[in-house]
């Protein structure tokens, strides 16, 4: 039985810019009464690092399930590398190498059997894979460890072989779905250099995270998804600009945080404030001028502060500025 | 990708898995062959299995008396099946009501006569094999008999149609009368290959199959379970990114799931056979039960993993299923020595058709036509459950 080949779109864009290497529109997808995705539309172009920032439950993992072709998508449409992506024409899921946020290894094999099973999936044969089985170990490190099984690995070599298994059929969009949740900070720090170093040589990278530092350090662009809708889009600096003059306050402290939150709401200069489990967030206009009725509306209210950060604006304080609500929320 | 090409990738990789697995080994073929030995000890390496066939001669001919002759004289007198001649139907089935006979056997009037017209383009009157519902393993036996001794005539019938068609010049009524009173005398040794059972109803093949049947819900469910677990695991995400459709997933876990099964049931027929030296019979036969066995029980596995929440729910239900079919299907005892009820019990079980089938190629010398009823049984039971379950593991493995 032969598989029909997916309709192939445009191939070649205008003055020789390249077509995007992923282009979805109005990705929808509902379960029940609950929207999960609500219309999401963005572009990846080839060689760039696109960053899909948002808090748990804002709809990254499902939104990439869509991408992948593991989720029917209520509605929308995915272009791959010129084929648009559908049930009865999976070719143009060739084009992703997924990273999937869990470890998706065969624990009872091999390194080197894990590739070959997944890579002779992606359709390679024999000589090509065995060559890309070679290099892809050397990228990630496991070439003298290539025959143990993995569930004799530490967690760090999981994580590397993980990657690997996504890089081996060599695609044109790699999706990586928040790769360092769970890993301590020097297996986190490895990845992402290794994503840096993919980036560097022109793969396209879809990096999902709700940690803003990750997304500040490796993405070209941010799209920040919450509640499923694709908020903000850009550049870093795109998105700081869309804060204006406004300013980060961190307050550290001890005592009614909610009620000092609530005070700091009610303020002129304020335009958010968030509770954290040691503190609170404010997003003010003017630093200097709202600091001093914060920190009186705080002894008022009994908390006892500890340390006050101002911060320049980050993806964090547009996160809290768009929607009134920390990342970590 | 070609969907029949990943299916086998995927199917291959999962045998990899599961015979890497010492578990798997163990419970498909170690457990059931120690299983299928010892009781097969206990039985003494054979089953008390006898039957009495009344056998009624209304015919009264050449034909019928030398077939009731070689019958008789033809059996041992510690042979399991032994005959006794009766006058009439009706007091053969008066005694079979009784008990005291097993099956009937009945030559009607016009029997031999029949047979002797069929060289001259007549039809043949059928043997009448009375039985009871309760002794199904003696009345297969009894149906294997008759069975034989319809193909011998038509072997004989054959040979005499050939003899007078190759006489030259054609022979006259006189002659051709004479041809076929000499191949009615081939028929008569019909009885001889009937009586050989007793050699080959093995304990210890009947419970290499039993076992080897119940234990196959093992093998087998871990099998279709381990979409579950890989769902769980991750793996079955990687898996769908590549490109290939759910129909191939779905295929390479069923191909899978099906070699083992099949893998496990050769082993023990081919260990039990020359280690044991028990004999399963026909080998045709055998394999065509072995696969419907297997193809009932993958979608009986099927039914089970798609309609569990959890693998361990999965784990529970099979547990459940394997060891309540095999009661009530006669694993653990073999199911024509069962009170009546038991025996009708049986049959709503795959473990029962199977055993039942098993038993027919075994103790009765069927080959795959004789069971063919209980292999149309068992892959009816394999589709229906095959598609249920499928319905159930299409939403798990898009979920």
């Amino acid at each position: 039985m032969t598989d029909q080949a997916a309709p192939a779109v445009a191939t070649g864009g205008p003055d020789g810019v390249p077509p995007p290497v992923l282009t979805c529109r109005g990705l929808t997808k509902s379960y029940g009464e609950r929207q999960v995705v609500d219309d999401v539309t963005f572009e990846i172009a080839r060689g760039e690092t696109y960053g899909l920032l948002g808090p748990n439950g804002a709809g990254k993992t499902t939104t990439i399930s869509m991408l992948c072709g593991l989720l029917a998508r209520d509605g929308g449409e995915v272009v791959i590398a010129g084929r648009t992506l559908d049930a009865a024409h999976p070719e143009a899921k060739a084009a992703i190498g997924l990273v999937p946020q869990d470890i998706a290894l065969y624990p009872d094999l091999t390194a080197r059997e894990n590739l070959a099973f997944f890579g002779r999936l992606q359709g390679m044969r024999k000589a090509q894979l065995t060559q890309r089985i070679g290099a892809v170990l050397e990228i990630i490190g496991l070439a003298d460890r290539a025959d143990e099984r993995i569930d004799s690995y530490s967690g760090g070599m999981k994580r590397r072989c993980n990657i690997g298994a996504g890089l081996l059929h060599e695609p044109d969009l790699l999706i990586l779905d928040e790769p360092t949740v769970g890993v301590d900070p020097q297996s986190r720090n490895a990845i992402l250099e290794s994503i840096e170093v993919l980036g560097g040589q022109g793969l396209s990278v879809l990096y999902t995270t709700h940690y803003m530092e990750e997304a500040d350090r490796l993405c070209d662009r941010v799209g920040i998804i919450d509640e499923g809708r694709l908020i903000a889009e850009g550049t870093r600096r795109e998105l700081i600009d869309r804060v204006g003059e406004h300013a980060h306050i961190r307050l550290s402290g001890t005592g009614p945080l909610d009620d000092l939150a609530a005070a700091a709401r009610a303020m002129a200069r304020v335009s958010s404030a968030t509770t954290l489990p040691d503190g609170i967030e404010l997003l003010v206009t003017n630093a200097s001028q709202a600091l001093v009725p914060v920190v009186e509306a705080a002894e008022r209210a009994g908390v006892t502060i500890t340390s006050v950060d101002v911060v320049e604006p980050d993806l964090e304080s547009v996160f809290l500025h768009l929607t009134g609500k920390a990342l970590r929320d | 990708m070609r969907t029949v090409q990943s299916a086998w990738v995927i199917a291959g990789n999962d045998l990899r898995r599961r015979l890497r697995n010492r578990t798997a080994i163990l419970m498909g073929v170690v457990t059931p062959l120690v299983m299928a030995a010892l009781i097969g000890v206990a039985f003494g390496g054979g089953f008390s299995f006898s039957a009495r066939i009344a056998l009624v001669d209304l015919d009264r001919s050449a034909i019928s008396t030398g077939i009731t002759d070689g019958l008789v004289a033809g059996t041992p007198a510690d042979a399991p099946l032994s005959y006794v001649r009766l006058a009439d139907a009706d007091a053969a089935r008066r005694e079979l009501s009784a008990g005291t006979v097993d099956a009937v056997l009945i030559m009607p009037a016009g029997f031999g006569a029949s047979v002797a017209a069929i060289a001259t383009g007549g039809e043949p009157q059928s043997l009448e094999v009375v039985i009871d519902a309760n002794k199904r393993i003696a009345g297969d036996v009894t149906s294997s008999i008759a069975d034989g001794i319809s193909a011998r005539i038509r072997a004989s019938v054959l040979a005499i149609s050939t003899a007078i068609a190759a006489a030259q010049p054609p022979p006259d009524a006189a002659t051709t009368a004479r041809i076929i009173q000499e191949g009615q005398q081939v028929t008569v040794p019909i009885a001889l290959e009937q009586v050989d059972v007793s050699g080959r109803y093995s304990a210890v093949a009947y419970f290499g199959a039993s076992m080897g049947i119940l234990f196959l819900f093992f093998t087998v469910g871990a099998g279709a379970r381990s979409l579950i677990t890989e769902r769980k695991e991750g793996t079955l995400t990687r898996v769908r990114a590549a490109p290939l459709t759910d129909a191939s997933v779905l295929l390479g876990k069923s191909i899978g799931v099906v070699t083992l099964g099949l893998a496990s049931m050769v082993t023990i027929w081919l260990v039990t056979s020359v280690v044991f030296r028990a004999s399963w019979g026909n080998p045709v036969a055998v394999l065509g039960v072995i696969i419907a066995t297997v193809l009932a029980i993958a979608g009986i596995a099927t039914l089970v993993t798609g309609v569990a929440k959890t693998d361990a729910q999965a784990d529970g239900y099979t547990a459940v299923l394997a060891f309540g079919l095999a009661l009530l299907g006669g694993s653990f005892q073999q199911a024509g020595s069962l009170p009546g009820i038991f025996q009708t019990l049986a049959l709503l079980t795959p473990n029962g058709w199977a055993l039942r089938a098993f038993t027919q190629i075994g103790a009765g010398g069927a080959d795959l036509r004789d069971v063919l009823p209980s292999v149309l049984v068992l892959l009816s039971i394999a589709v229906v459950t095959t598609v249920v379950g499928m319905r159930g593991l299409r939403a798990k493995v898009a979920q």
